[in-house]
């Protein structure tokens, strides 16, 4: 019976889940970010247009950067579970527009990545 | 009269998770799909006979052609439902299974020749993992109340709920017919073929039967799928379907390694 251990596959599961619920994430970011910044004394439509657009862009590129690792982290688990705990960084970002869909994406993408850098690439 | 009564399916467009704030249940199942897709590749047997250096070049080109797909699934609808491609526009505009699955496909064939992979028999490796994401990716489209059939009396028919996409259309809780669960239920058939019957050239069944089961099933469906060549005889849907079939027959017949590997069976 052969005792070689597999590289786990709950950082890629995690990841692809946490990438794909981020798309979403990222669009209610930008949409509380803008509401929100309607609410700041001297809002004008282009600092909403601003805010709403920033936060959109960081939780697209967190949902990219955390879906690219899942499918890739296999290859180098460090380096790729580095980027998924990247991408859970970039996600917690989001947060402050009190959106709770990106907390979800966040811990997805963290605890992908925590487990992708307590992994023990096995001998070939 | 009771047995008269629609029977209200109880459908969740978004899974409440307290305080306001909700996961949209389409997202969920599609990347819940993807997800499973990529477990079961990782133990299917002729994957796992790969070697490292090969799994991961296929990994790479699948991330690439998922991220395009995606991309491809945008522009189709956008062109189809005669929606700008411009910022503001970007929320009106959804996603097209067909336009995904080949732009995503195109790509696909693509980045595995740039990895010089063997094309047909990686993506007969694929067609299974392929069968297992559109599964749950229509069980997504049947929670969101998206890509639904027309109305039947039939016992199949099901009722969605107010406020969902089928009743903002027909304005009353009526009966139609549940096309993501029919489709869901011929995947289904599929991966159990699949994986009961050692078949050659799974990739070519997948997408010929696929292409002829949606062309059939566009004739139910009731849902805006916007125009394409400026006609309404054909759904767009029908159009690639049709242009699958033509495409895919050519190139089986063209294709010395099918007919190989069709001996073989």
């Amino acid at each position: 019976m052969s005792n070689e251990k597999q590289i786990s596959n709950a950082p890629m599961i995690l990841g692809i889940i946490g990438g794909i619920l981020g798309l979403p994430a990222a669009i209610c970011s930008g949409a509380c970010a803008a509401g929100l910044s309607t609410l700041a004394d001297g809002a004008t439509k282009q600092s909403t247009d601003d805010a709403g657009s920033a936060f959109l862009w960081i939780g697209l590129i967190a949902a990219l950067i955390g879906l690219v690792s899942a499918f890739l982290y296999k290859k180098n688990p460090k380096g790729w579970g580095a980027m998924m705990l990247l991408a859970g960084i970039l996600s917690g970002v989001t947060l402050v527009t009190f959106n709770f869909l990106s907390f979800i994406v966040c811990i997805l993408f963290l605890i992908g990545g925590v487990i992708s850098l307590t992994q023990k690439k096995p001998a070939l | 009269m009771v047995g008269l009564r629609p029977t209200i399916f109880f459908m969740l467009r978004y899974l409440d998770i307290g305080n306001n704030n909700f996961i949209p249940s389409y997202n969920l199942f599609v990347g819940f799909g993807i997800a499973m897709a990529m477990l079961f590749l990782q133990y299917h047997k002729p994957f796992k006979t790969k070697t490292e250096n090969e799994k991961h070049k296929i990994h790479l080109s699948l991330i690439v052609s998922i991220l395009l797909g995606f991309i491809g699934a945008f522009i189709f609808d956008a062109y189809s439902q005669n929606i700008a491609l411009t910022f503001d526009n970007l929320n009106q505009i959804g996603l097209t299974f067909l336009g995904g699955l080949l732009s995503g496909l195109m790509i696909l064939v693509i980045s595995l020749k740039l990895a010089s992979l063997p094309i047909l028999p990686t993506l007969n490796i694929l067609a299974i993992p392929f069968c297992v994401a559109h599964f749950f990716g229509r069980l997504g489209c049947f929670m969101a109340g998206c890509c639904f059939g027309s109305p039947t009396k039939s016992f199949l028919g099901v009722t969605f709920p107010i406020d969902s996409l089928p009743h903002n259309q027909y304005h009353e809780l009526i009966k139609i017919h549940p096309t993501q669960l029919y489709e869901s239920a011929f995947v289904l058939c599929l991966f159990v073929f699949f994986t009961k019957f050692k078949t050659n050239n799974q990739f070519y069944i997948y997408i010929l039967t696929y292409s002829v089961f949606r062309f059939i099933i566009e004739f139910i469906r009731a849902d805006d799928r916007g125009t394409v060549l400026n006609q309404d005889i054909f759904s767009p849907s029908q159009i690639i379907s049709l242009l699958t079939v033509i495409l895919f027959t050519a190139l089986i017949i063209t294709n010395k390694q099918f007919q190989k590997q069709t001996i073989n069976l």
